[in-house]
């Protein structure tokens, strides 16, 4: 038996220690479908009685100002016709659309003149017969997506075709497609919701940190999907990166990482010009062919000093070789450099993804556990719970390699590799402690062990995500040049005047490729 | 839906020969036998460096017309910021975005009248004529127009071959 440790402590103080907030978490809220609805129907109603108009007026006038209620109300007051006439809404003539008989009435559009024929006109007073209003109407959802911006049919008429219009003359199965339209841009016109991004999911997430402020924060929500994701754009999560640094991670990763690990593979410079040289066949005796400069292959030193025992280098350790050698390593450092990350980077996520096949294996565990010792089903769940922390970590892990790349070298850099490593030590103890065959009379001992390593694991994942978001905060990272001036630039550009202006800078990454 | 559409172009097709606009020469199906695609012929405007020229025009109308807009190229080749040279595609929004089931046929071609004289050099098709534009070269542009309405859209029968812009026609 495990004595649980918080026992013997007042609850109430445990509770409220684990609601507090950390640093690297933000507010957000799920809203499932319904929810949205009725969401809008709230600022709808609330809007419609300030204003003093219909609910379907306020409702297109709300669209028109993408749910900007504040700056709707404002310039409402400021000049009402105004805002009336640029959102498409009459209000004059606010009886509801009707649909008529009209003897003698000529459809402009499909210049049918029945006189049982059926008409209506919006409040713009352009009467066209019902069937050519629900072809417009069905064209307009169903083939172009509209839902917000449907305009009357007539030419440079902008009166918007309101949702009981739309209700009173399209089939139930485009009303439909029409509604979800209409949830889909109110979450997307809304500054503070986003999509789950999860396949097939339909929860939207509120969250109120500004576009502005993701070059300090890593607005992490979780969906009620389980889904983790990043509500500043919308990629799953990657938590310690900041959103800016991660687009230019992926970006760099899909364009240089074949062809640096390719060039790194099989190619050499030339030791004067640096020029990437790939031996495609012939002798050691390599010739530039941009800066003839002679040199051996197998050693790099200058051919001049091989004398007379060509082809066959036997002058490897000899000063100028190695001199040239050097030189050579020098120059690649910067490759290196990438590739060293990006290969730690690529691994977790390699492992990641194989860790998902544990929770395959980990199930047969859990069943296996239950039947060759007395623990019951909820006693074996730390298991699954040790394998929810293991891939959470593997994520983090992956993208602090994303995040020390662009880290200049100081010691804060030094704190966080740190970190970085003491992560990574416990997770690869516990990723070991997870794949290990259960011996029947060794569980208790197995349990304890992995219920001691998924704390300390999740502690050190903490403390990790605790100080690089402090230190975002702080503004204490100090990037590469080339990248702290791109970071600065976004600074300035999204709150201006926080930096001073013309920092220089010498682009290092040049990987001066010469093929 | 065939039904209203036939109903919707042969009125079309009345109304524009009752009363034709004084710019466009011709506005008809092609062939007898197909209603879904039709010609129209458009005369330059005067002092315009379009003047003097004709231009024939391919409406190529879907099935669903008039909720969708038709498809509307330059046969005869122009020279002219927002039309394809080659394919004699114009870019123009009342024929994407903009369009509205009121337009007619006729409307959509006198809407492309007014685009020669009035051109969009900032979403071109056609870049070399929009930069003339953009970098104020008025005279330039219009030289350059005028030799092309020249070449193409002068004293020139309009048979189905000529759009493929063989040299045939720079003798004149």
């Amino acid at each position: 038996m495990v004595d649980d440790p918080d026992d013997d402590l007042n609850f109430e103080v445990v509770v409220a220690e684990k609601d507090r907030k950390k640093p690297y978490e933000v507010d957000f809220k799920v809203h499932s479908i319904d929810g949205i609805v009725k969401n809008q129907d709230e600022e709808v109603t609330h809007v419609a009685n300030i204003l003093g108009i219909v609910k379907e007026h306020a409702a297109t006038l709300l669209r028109h100002f993408r749910w900007n209620k504040e700056r709707l109300i404002e310039r409402y007051m400021d000049d009402p016709h105004d805002v009336l006439r640029k959102a498409g809404v009459i209000t004059e003539n606010s009886r509801a659309t009707r649909i008529v008989r009209m003897p003698g009435f000529v459809c402009e559009i499909c210049c049918d003149d029945d006189d049982n024929m059926l008409t209506l006109a919006l409040s713009c007073g352009h009467r066209f017969c019902r069937n050519c209003y629900e072809h417009y109407l069905t064209q307009k959802i169903k083939e172009e997506g509209e839902s917000r911006r449907i305009m009357c049919m007539a030419s440079k008429c902008n009166v918007i075709v309101d949702e009981k219009t739309v209700g009173l003359l399209v089939s139930p199965e485009v009303h439909e497609r029409y509604r979800r339209l209409l949830n889909r841009t109110y979450v997307d016109d809304n500054e503070y919701l986003r999509w789950c991004p999860a396949p097939s999911c339909e929860y939207a997430v509120e969250c109120h940190v500004p576009q502005t402020s993701l070059t300090s924060i890593v607005p992490t929500v979780e969906c009620a999907c389980t889904y983790r994701f990043c509500f500043g754009c919308g990629l799953s999560d990657h938590q310690p990166s900041i959103c800016m640094l991660v687009k230019k991670w992926i970006k760099k990763c899909e364009d240089d990482s074949e062809t640096a690990n390719w060039i790194s593979a099989n190619t050499k410079e030339c030791g004067k010009c640096h020029s990437t040289i790939e031996k495609n066949g012939g002798c050691n005796h390599m010739t530039c062919r941009k800066c003839k400069y002679e040199f051996c292959w197998v050693c790099m030193g200058p051919w001049s000093e091989h004398g007379t025992s060509w082809y066959n280098c036997n002058r490897y350790d000899e000063k100028s070789s190695q001199e040239a050698r050097d030189q050579q390593a020098k120059s690649r450092a910067s490759l290196d450099r990438y590739l060293h990350y990006y290969n730690r980077f690529a691994n977790h996520e390699q492992s990641a993804k194989l860790d998902r096949e544990l929770y395959n294996k980990t199930e047969k565990k859990m069943e296996e556990m239950q039947q060759t010792s007395d623990l019951s089903w909820i006693e074996v769940q730390f298991l699954k719970k040790a394998v929810d922390i293991l891939v959470q970590c593997r994520m983090t892990l992956k993208w602090t390699y994303a995040f020390a790349f662009y880290l200049a070298r100081n010691n804060e850099t030094e704190i966080f590799e740190d970190n970085q490593r003491d992560l990574e030590m416990a997770v690869e103890q516990l990723s070991e402690l997870l794949e290990k065959p259960i011996e029947a009379e060794k569980i208790a001992e197995l349990k304890q062990q992995v219920l001691d390593k998924t704390v300390y694991v999740a502690s050190r994942r903490e403390v990790l995500l605790e100080d690089t978001a402090k230190g975002l905060l702080e503004n204490r990272w100090d990037f590469q040049s080339a990248e702290r001036d791109i970071y600065r630039q976004d600074l300035m550009r999204q709150e201006a005047r926080r930096f001073p202006v013309g920092v220089q800078w010498l682009c290092n990454e040049n990987l001066g490729f010469d093929l | 839906m065939t039904d209203t559409l036939t109903r919707r172009l042969i009125k079309e097709l009345k109304e524009f020969q009752k009363d034709p606009a004084p710019d466009l020469k011709d506005l008809a199906p092609e062939r007898e036998d197909d209603i879904l695609v039709w010609k129209a012929i458009l005369e330059g405007e005067k002092d315009t460096p379009y003047e003097g020229g004709q231009w024939k025009l391919r409406i190529n109308i879907p099935r669903n017309y008039p909720m969708a807009p038709p498809n509307i190229k330059f046969m005869t080749k122009i020279c002219h910021p927002n039309i394809h040279f080659k394919s004699g595609e114009i870019c123009l929004d009342v024929l994407k975005s903009a369009w509205s089931p009121a337009w007619t046929l006729q409307s959509a071609c006198l809407a492309i009248r007014l685009l020669l004289s009035n051109p969009e050099p900032s979403s071109p098709l056609n870049c070399d004529a929009a930069n003339l534009l953009r970098c104020g070269d008025t005279m330039g542009y219009e030289s350059l127009v005028r030799m092309y309405t020249q070449l193409y859209a002068i004293n020139h029968a309009y048979d189905e071959n000529q759009s493929g812009g063989s040299g045939r026609s720079v003798s004149s």
